[in-house]
């Protein structure tokens, strides 16, 4: 019995030509396709960015017209903003405002008849406040002290008040005395509300 | 001949196409889409922050709109508050306010100088500080410092000193005053269309400056 061989018909150098004719095609199609998608996206990107462009130079040309609409009342805007500035350096200022006729009126109202107050020293933002003179009698001295914190007179103003020199003037018959007294916190500054009637 | 030469290399004309396809598309992504895109998100955010401005600037306007209608308002407010704190130092004027209310007072003046000015911080208030010296009786002093607190344009004390003087030809005893005094400005303020107006005509702490201010005395 003959043996039965395999016939090979079609050449190994054609298969693998028409393999590489495969791959090849491929190639130019994949090649092909990729420079289409690259067009493609760019030129939507492109044409995208480029509508942006333009909506956006539409719009400041919107906002330039507002501008402009806006610049028609430069007067009226500057007297705004002048009023505001103003209105807010106006409650600035009261607000920190140290009111020294308060200190005079409470040094005045604590001093008996008898004393001279020769002398003050008050500054703005201090709570001390100095106050020189000479009495001819020492009682009239420690009543002026007690009236500086008595709620009634200087106390309404002054914590605490206290002597911190007398020398006696032999030659005038004098005592001649320096006080230190001492306000409250902000005690010279007045609320905004109370200032309607200075 | 080395450039015919090369084209005609087997591989090159094999393989050439398709590569230079690829490369072109890769030039086309790096040179315009890439760039495209970043623009793309640039715009996105310029287009969002412009469209934001055209609604502050409508709103700006429309408020402009309201005040134009209370002009005249607005105008007589505007004196009451300048002739408070003034849109420049106006030295004299001041200096005038001041020799005015010592004499209504009748407290002398002995001396009264321009003393500088500073800006405060963090506003737009300058202050302008002047030397004063007056000789008087504690009454006429105390008048003249309650005058000060009340007078049409600000003005606070900085310090105030006193003492007694016995003249020695007179015999008559006098206070002689020392004091700092300090006034305020604003300048008149730079526009900008993107500023916003936070003010309005019925705040209550403008109405009620406006109020005090109408009571304070005009020298």
């Amino acid at each position: 019995m003959a043996e039965k061989s395999t016939i090979e018909l079609i050449p190994k150098e054609v298969e693998t030509a028409r393999k590489k004719e495969v791959f090849l095609r491929r190639l130019r199609w994949g090649g092909w396709g990729f420079f289409i998608f690259a067009i493609l996206i760019s030129g939507t990107l492109f044409a995208f960015s480029w509508n942006l462009s333009t909506k956006l130079s539409g719009l400041k040309q919107e906002s330039a017209q507002k501008v402009a609409q806006i610049a028609q009342f430069a007067d009226l805007e500057k007297k705004i903003l002048g009023l505001a500035n103003k209105s807010a350096a106006v409650t600035r200022i009261l607000s920190q405002r140290d009111y020294f006729s308060t200190a005079l009126a409470a040094i005045e109202a604590s001093r008996p008849a008898s004393l001279k107050v020769s002398g003050t020293t008050i500054e703005k933002d201090k709570t001390l406040v100095t106050i020189i003179g000479e009495t001819t009698s020492y009682v009239s001295l420690a009543a002026f002290l007690q009236n500086l914190t008595d709620p009634s007179r200087g106390g309404k103003l002054f914590e605490k008040a206290a002597l911190t020199s007398v020398n006696l003037n032999a030659s005038k018959g004098t005592a001649e005395y320096v006080i230190e007294a001492t306000t409250g916190r902000n005690g010279l500054k007045r609320p905004l509300a109370e200032e309607e009637k200075p | 001949m080395a450039k015919a030469s090369f084209l005609n290399r087997p591989e090159v004309r094999v393989y050439g196409t398709p590569v230079l396809f690829v490369l072109l598309g890769v030039l086309l992504l790096a040179l315009v889409a890439f760039p495209s895109w970043g623009k793309i998100r640039d715009l996105q955010q310029q287009i969002g922050n412009e469209k934001d401005r055209i609604v502050a600037l409508d709103k700006k306007n429309a408020q402009l709109l309201d005040f134009a209608d209370q002009a005249d308002a607005i105008e007589k407010s505007f004196a009451v508050f300048d002739q408070a704190v003034a849109s420049e130092s106006q030295i004299p004027e001041l200096l005038t306010q001041v020799q005015k209310i010592s004499d209504s007072c009748g407290v002398g003046v002995t001396t009264l100088q321009f003393g500088g000015e500073t800006e405060q911080s963090g506003g737009p208030v300058r202050e302008v500080r002047l030397q004063y010296a007056g000789e008087s009786s504690f009454a006429q002093l105390t008048c003249l410092i309650t005058a000060l607190e009340s007078t049409s344009r600000l003005v606070d004390l900085e310090s105030l000193r006193y003492s007694s003087n016995v003249n020695v030809e007179t015999g008559v005893t006098s206070l002689a005053a020392q004091s700092t005094l300090v006034s305020y400005y604003t300048q008149v303020p730079t526009l900008n269309p993107d500023t916003p107006i936070t003010f309005s005509l019925s705040d209550s702490g403008y109405l009620r400056n406006l109020q005090l201010l109408e009571s304070f005395k005009v020298y």
